[in-house]
């Protein structure tokens, strides 16, 4: 499909998309992308590659970081075919993504359907810009799988609502700048009904945050204290109330966006060349496993796609739970066939002096080995894979509630 | 001509209603107890509901609605146990002579080995036509009167087209209920045998084998997605303890397990359709695997369903027993996960 043909109705933007992209696109954003690369933007924004900041604002001057974004608000501005052109030309040249943003994965879809008009521009242009970094806040110490039970108040003060209480596995709270936050504005309504969905700087007076030690060694998450947070009441979304079902639309975009995950093509390769490099695939048990493994990956991402158009045509619903459940396990298992199939090698401490003679390898193994542990996440956080059958039997299959 | 998707639910709307007035599971139970392994009258119906004409090729007057249309076919087929030969039949013998240049024959089925599809027969038509090599469990000779015998003469791929009454065809009985044969070409009496005068080079004919199990993982996904419904319709009535066992988390995540494969194999099936109909050279790697996959989500979602029903799943007069029995075959016809598993890690290069 590389040709540009007449009769693509599409052919000229394809053309000028192509050629601008040539033009614009810097060679190390051709490369996979490498995790200390990742440009997550924000106030504290870290460009350890130039060419990452120059890809990103040429892209954002365009408004094509949210290609489907309306134009008014930064935005792109594409309907669905223009943007599928986009995409497959990005492809073409193996594009990097020039942003990573909760903001504009999770919350830019539910403000542009929830949001009042001023909310809009003040939020958008900066979420597909890059400039503010988002997370996200929901879980809280004992408000996990019963995300509905959460504690965390706001009261109304004047024009304000004052918040106190803490959330727990808020992603890299510590390098954001705002917060859309789950807040209890009923006490005495039932759980579901006294939830507000609230947005505010982590910079205000009260917000502590502090990271918590994973079993990778890694720190993303945060706790996040809230100790008297005066918000302006003008940073509610949606009504006062109202906030569940904006939180669960929220939850369907970010189940969606799980997909950038460890499944992808590139993601599928390496595995296939660290497996070669090491002659396990001579062994056909370890070959038909890894076939398996993807083929199902492979199989997942024709169904995130499928289901991203659904997405993209306002039919966000429950069925991408099984984007959720599949792509917990599609990682998981890409970790255990690559561990099952190299041995104690894969399993190296990143303290480990190494083996000698491979160093280029023995990184590769010690990100693996990160990688592994940090999968088992997978199947825990934005919903566990147990929350997310649920959903699955009662909103999708139709069983009855017990 | 390729369908737009509100054309392509239609089609399916048509073809379901069709297959449920003339020839729903119940058929395929009555037949099956009257001896008989081939629905005559769904074949000539859903021929003449306008599927011949659909997948014959617009040069010879068809409508040439590709694969994503016979995939609706095959998948609704499935739905009911359909007693017809589907994937090397009104589809795969529809699309083999499109490619010798004939139209599609009601009445033909293309021979092709269940175990290794890619094995051929062999041609010699130096001094008169002799054919050697042999076929294992072969569906639906039973209902042909004609074989398409795809023979192979160096690169090039001939159809041999030999009357089914002049095949040495040993029947075989398999658990599903149906016929199969194996078939000894050096055997074969070869009176009105003709080989059909345009080659199929061997890009085509790949092309057509990878149309082949696409059909066939499309008939296993409608059979599966089918037995998911009766069991989920089984679910929300059945009570114990005095409850809907449908209410038991144990069985709501089973359930939602099934839903994950069927969901996904749709995804693939579509996929692999709409390559073949763009001749995409991903075609091959997305048959192998949707025909590995359409077995997985088969066997699961059968041995579920049959589990869930309890002891009335086991009876014989329950028709859940028949799509188990199906699914369970179909997981070995035209070659099964091993050998797609293998033949995709060889096309992604493993």
């Amino acid at each position: 499909m590389d040709a540009v043909t007449a009769a693509d109705p599409l052919a000229g933007f394809r053309q000028a998309t192509r050629e601008w992209l040539e033009a614009n696109c810097p060679a190390s954003m051709r490369t996979p992308m490498v995790a200390e690369e990742m440009p997550w933007g924000g106030r504290k924004a870290e460009f350890p590659n130039p060419d990452s900041r120059l890809w990103l604002d040429r892209m954002a001057a365009r408004g094509w970081t949210a290609p489907r974004i309306p134009a008014q608000y930064g935005g792109g501005g594409l309907d669905a075919a223009h943007a599928a052109v986009l995409q497959e030309e990005l492809g073409r040249i193996n594009a990097r993504l020039p942003i990573y943003s909760f903001g504009l994965w999770m919350l830019a879809p539910v403000l542009l359907e929830y949001g009042t008009e001023d909310q809009k521009q003040r939020f958008l242009p900066d979420i597909v810009r890059g400039g503010i970094r988002w997370c996200q806040g929901y879980s809280e110490p004992n408000a996990g799988s019963d995300l509905a039970s959460l504690r965390t108040r706001a009261v109304r003060d004047g024009d304000a609502f004052v918040v106190t209480g803490s959330k727990i596995w808020t992603s890299y709270s510590d390098k954001s700048d705002w917060i859309f936050c789950l807040v209890r504005t009923d006490p005495d309504a039932p759980k579901h009904a006294g939830i507000s969905f609230l947005l505010f700087d982590l910079e205000t007076p009260g917000v502590v945050r502090r990271p918590i030690d994973l079993i990778s060694g890694e720190s993303p998450f945060c706790e996040t204290f809230f100790d008297e947070v005066r918000v302006p009441a003008g940073n509610l979304v949606g009504p006062l109330n109202g906030g569940w079902d904006i939180a669960k639309r929220l939850l369907q975009y970010e189940r969606q966006n799980v997909a950038g995950a460890g499944f992808g093509a590139g993601s599928r390769r390496a595995l296939g060349t660290i497996l070669r490099e090491r002659a396990a695939l001579s062994d056909p048990v370890v070959r038909d496993r890894v076939a398996h493994e993807l083929m199902h990956a492979e199989a997942l991402s024709l169904f995130t796609a499928k289901n991203e158009a659904r997405v993209a045509a306002g039919q966000a619903d429950a069925l991408v739970s099984v984007v959720k459940v599949l792509a917990a396990k599609a990682n998981q298992a890409r970790s255990d066939v690559l561990i099952d199939a190299v041995g104690l090698e894969a399993l190296v401490d990143r303290s480990d002096p190494g083996p000698g003679g491979d160093p280029a390898g023995h990184a590769e193994l010690i990100r693996e080995a990160q990688g592994w542990l940090r999968s088992r996440a997978n199947s825990i956080e934005g919903g566990t894979s147990e929350i997310n059958l649920n959903i699955l039997a009662r909103a999708v299959i139709g069983l009855p509630s017990a | 001509m390729a369908l737009a998707q509100d054309e392509l639910a239609m089609l399916r709307e048509t073809t379901r209603s069709w297959i449920e007035d003339n020839a729903p599971v119940a058929r395929f139970r009555a037949l099956r107890n009257a001896g008989q392994t081939s629905d005559a009258v769904a074949r000539t119906g859903l021929q003449e509901l306008g599927w011949g004409e659909a997948l014959t090729g617009e040069a010879l007057g068809g409508q040439d609605l590709g694969m994503s249309a016979a995939v609706v076919l095959a998948e609704e087929c499935g739905r009911q146990l359909v007693a017809v030969p589907l994937a090397q039949g009104l589809v795969g013998a529809a699309l083999a002579l499109n490619l010798a240049g004939e139209r599609a024959d009601p009445a033909a089925v293309l021979a092709l080995d269940s175990v290794v599809p890619t094995r051929l027969a062999k041609a010699d038509q130096a001094g008169g036509l002799t054919l050697s090599g042999s076929l294992q469990f072969v569906p639906g000779i039973d209902a042909a009167s004609r074989v398409l015998v795809p023979a192979g003469s160096g690169g090039e791929v001939r159809l041999v087209s030999i009357p089914a009454s002049s095949l040495a065809a040993s029947p075989r009985r398999l658990v599903d209920s149906l016929a199969y044969a194996t078939l000894d070409f050096a055997a074969a009496d070869l009176t009105g045998t003709t080989v059909l005068p345009r080659a199929i080079t061997p890009e085509a004919f790949a092309w057509l084998l990878d149309c082949v199990l696409v059909a066939a993982a499309a008939e296993m996904l409608g059979a599966a997605q089918r037995a998911f419904e009766i069991t989920v319709d089984y679910l929300k009535v059945r009570e114990q303890f005095g409850k809907r066992i449908g209410s038991f988390q144990a069985l709501q995540h089973r359930a939602s397990h099934m839903l994950c494969q069927l969901e996904t194999l749709r995804a693939v099936i579509e996929a692999a359709a709409l390559a073949a109909d763009e001749r995409s050279p991903d075609l091959s790697r997305l048959a192998a695997m949707a025909k590995a996959l359409a077995g997985e989500t088969s066997r699961l979602v059968m041995a579920e369903s049959l589990q869930f029903h309890g002891g009335i799943g086991m009876t014989e007069e329950h028709d859940i027993g028949l799509y188990f029995k199906r699914g369970r075959v179909t997981e070995f016809l035209l070659g099964d996960g091993l050998w797609h598993r293998r033949r995709y890690a060889d096309l992604c290069g493993l």
